[in-house]
């Protein structure tokens, strides 16, 4: 007994040390940084202030100001999974039919979540090019329209982060809504068939409610990830461009910490958007009753 | 209430794999009609076919005179229950019930009044408000049928349905959908690879292999009188014993086992078609019921010697598996449970003759 539960502890220490390392330690320091007055100026002599980084955020007026990153950032997240979900879960709808070459689709769909997200953020921000990209190409070449300048304009520089996002995380969605479809017993649908059911019947009442406890983690994850998305924004807007009109706050932080060193204010930024994410998890997955098997 | 026809159906699949061929039933109104086949035999595509849930080939489904091959399900007026019940699990039962009704804008009131009479036919009301999870296999079936019977269909289809369910409720539910045939006075199509599910079920019994009907009869027909040796074989449990041999004789004709292991005289009522195949190898068919122990007086037959191997008591009767010679093949007698054979030793029995079949070894229909 004593033998096995060193053998226990012999397993379990290199995952928990390497956790602590990486997890638990990072994620203590932060909280401790953001309760603290450390910058470029005070980086060894830093000590702890209380609330006043965060009352700093709530209250004093900065550049961008914090409330419109917030509500940028929840338009972002809402734009991107709603984009992912309901693009993600057609396509599983076509994907799951008897098609000819349906592999051969699955794959090519799969593939822009294969692709490094540095490259595809740097591919899209050449295609948004004013003058060479292939976006605009298409627009007054093909559609008679005129060209649109995409990275100049916060709005538009915005919708450019957006629309690389929702190529780049569609697949995602796509491949776990086409496993959820997969366990679907194809006798309901020939039940529903013989009771009289239409397509829109089915989707209603079959496909979607039985994907659903699939879908709301899948969700949930989206939520976080594209909440905590840095790399597009950064990489399409080039930091925040223009004028740090795109910020979303995982940028904001970025910037605030990285580039005006203010680590602090960053931190107390960081434990904000935790705050914000655990708190909508923890709600969503309840009030959906996720965790409730179909079957 | 409706007659179903099948005429000349076929099946093939992508391919041309052909899984059923030429297939003509006649199902009479009010008929409780059984597909019994192993798997793969298109039992169930049959069934399909009829449903509307796979395409015709060619040939023709009729329900109630009409042509339905290019019907939609939903237009056929069947309903249909699935192996695994198909419940949709996010709905209680109440919604599952109703859900056809609901979808053909029966009225709400109406709605009600139909599913408290099915779940009252098959006493499941208590269970209205449960979600398909919470129920027993048994209820969960109950429920499936609740859904068929809602509708009051023209024509109830089964397929295998009782297949999921442990030994001892299949036999309850058997009679439950006995008698709820009973009571509906609905045309019933039930498929299944269970040959005692057919027996007890069916009016008439259709039986399959390999895509082709083998026999269409009665239940009691069917085991006294196959029309093959698969038919023999696959109804009547435990199976039919097969013995292959030889007539030989020229006036009383005699079946000699291939092995030596045993004779015996053929009675005269099967002699004259017996007659042409002396001096070549038929299958000879004797049920398991049809042997018994050689103690057992005023009975005529043939005795024969074998080699007792396994001995199953039954509780009721007893399962002896014999052979001739230790390594020979194995068959099968039902004896009562009176006393027991000793396993590895030698036993007479008796070969009750009058109940023997013989087949054509080629083409293994009954001689």
């Amino acid at each position: 007994m004593k033998q096995n539960r060193s053998f226990i502890g012999f397993l379990v220490i290199p995952a928990f040390v390497i956790l602590a390392a990486v997890v638990f330690y990072p994620f203590v320091y932060n909280v401790v940084l953001s309760f603290a007055n450390m910058n470029l100026y005070k980086i060894y002599d830093w000590h702890l202030i209380g609330f006043k980084q965060y009352v700093k955020i709530f209250t004093e007026p900065s550049q961008p100001s914090f409330y419109s990153v917030l509500s940028r950032t929840l338009v972002w997240t809402f734009a991107n999974v709603f984009f992912h979900v309901v693009i993600g879960v057609s396509l599983a709808l076509v994907l799951n039919q008897n098609l000819k070459g349906r592999s051969l689709f699955r794959t090519m769909l799969i593939l822009p979540w294969a692709i490094p997200q540095y490259i595809v953020a740097l591919t899209w921000r050449g295609m948004f090019n004013y003058e060479y990209g292939a976006i605009n190409l298409v627009i007054t070449k093909y559609l008679s329209l005129p060209a649109v300048e995409w990275l100049k304009d916060p709005v538009n520089a915005f919708i450019a982060c957006i629309i690389t996002n929702v190529w780049l995380g569609f697949p995602f969605m796509m491949v776990i809504a086409l496993g959820a479809l997969q366990s679907i017993p194809h006798e309901l649908y020939e039940a529903a068939e013989i009771d009289g059911a239409k397509w829109y019947h089915k989707l209603r009442t079959i496909t979607l409610p039985l994907i659903r406890p699939v879908m709301i983690p899948a969700i949930t994850l989206g939520v976080i990830w594209t909440f905590n998305n840095l790399n597009i924004v950064w990489l399409v807007s080039n930091a925040g461009e223009p004028s740090d009109n795109t910020h979303i706050l995982v940028s904001f932080v970025y910037k605030a910490a990285f580039n005006y060193y203010s680590f602090s204010y960053a931190a107390a930024l960081s434990m904000i958007i935790f705050m914000i994410l655990l708190t909508f998890s923890l709600v969503f997955m309840k009030s959906s009753r996720a965790t409730q098997a179909a079957y | 209430m409706a007659s179903v026809r099948l005429e000349n159906l076929k099946k093939n699949y992508e391919g041309g794999k052909s899984v059923v061929n030429n297939v003509n039933v006649d199902i009479d109104d009010k008929e409780f009609v059984v597909f019994v086949g192993p798997s793969g035999c298109g039992k169930s595509t049959t069934l399909r076919m009829i449903a509307g849930l796979e395409d015709v080939t060619e040939g023709n489904v009729f329900i109630d005179g009409r042509l339905v091959n290019e019907l939609p399900p939903k237009d056929r007026d069947i309903a249909m229950v699935f192996q695994n019940y198909a419940l949709y699990p996010h709905m209680t039962v109440f919604d599952n019930i109703a859900f056809g009704l609901k979808l053909r804008g029966f009225p709400k009131p109406e709605v009600m009044k139909r599913v408290h009479e099915a779940a009252s036919i098959l006493g499941i009301e208590e269970l209205l408000d449960r979600k398909p999870k919470a129920l027993s296999g048994g209820q969960r079936q109950r429920a499936a049928i609740g859904r068929a019977i809602v509708r009051k269909p023209k024509v109830f289809l089964f397929d295998e349905p009782l297949s999921n369910l442990d030994a001892k409720l299949r036999v309850q539910m058997r009679t439950e959908i006995s008698r709820l045939h009973q009571r509906l006075e609905t045309t019933m199509i039930y498929v299944t690879h269970d040959q005692t599910e057919a027996m007890t079920m069916g009016d008439k019994i259709v039986v399959m292999k390999d895509g082709y009907v083998q026999q269409i009869a009665e239940p009691l027909e069917l085991y006294n009188h196959p029309r093959n040796k698969f038919v023999a074989g696959f109804i009547g449990s435990p199976a039919m014993n097969f013995f292959e041999g030889a007539i030989v004789g020229a006036t009383a004709l005699i079946f000699r086992e291939q092995q030596g292991a045993f004779k015996l005289s053929i009675p005269r009522e099967k002699s004259r078609k017996l007659r042409g195949y002396a001096g070549k190898t038929v299958v000879l068919g004797l049920r398991p019921e049809h042997i018994y122990r050689g103690s057992l007086k005023g009975l005529k037959g043939a005795k024969v010697s074998v080699d007792v191997q396994v001995v199953e008591p039954m509780g009721n009767e007893i399962y002896v598996y014999f052979s001739f010679g230790k390594n020979g093949k194995q068959h099968t007698a039902r004896f009562d449970a009176t006393t027991m054979p000793s396993a590895g030793k030698r036993l007479e029995v008796l070969f009750d003759t009058s109940k023997a079949h013989f087949f054509d070894q080629e083409t293994e229909m009954v001689i």
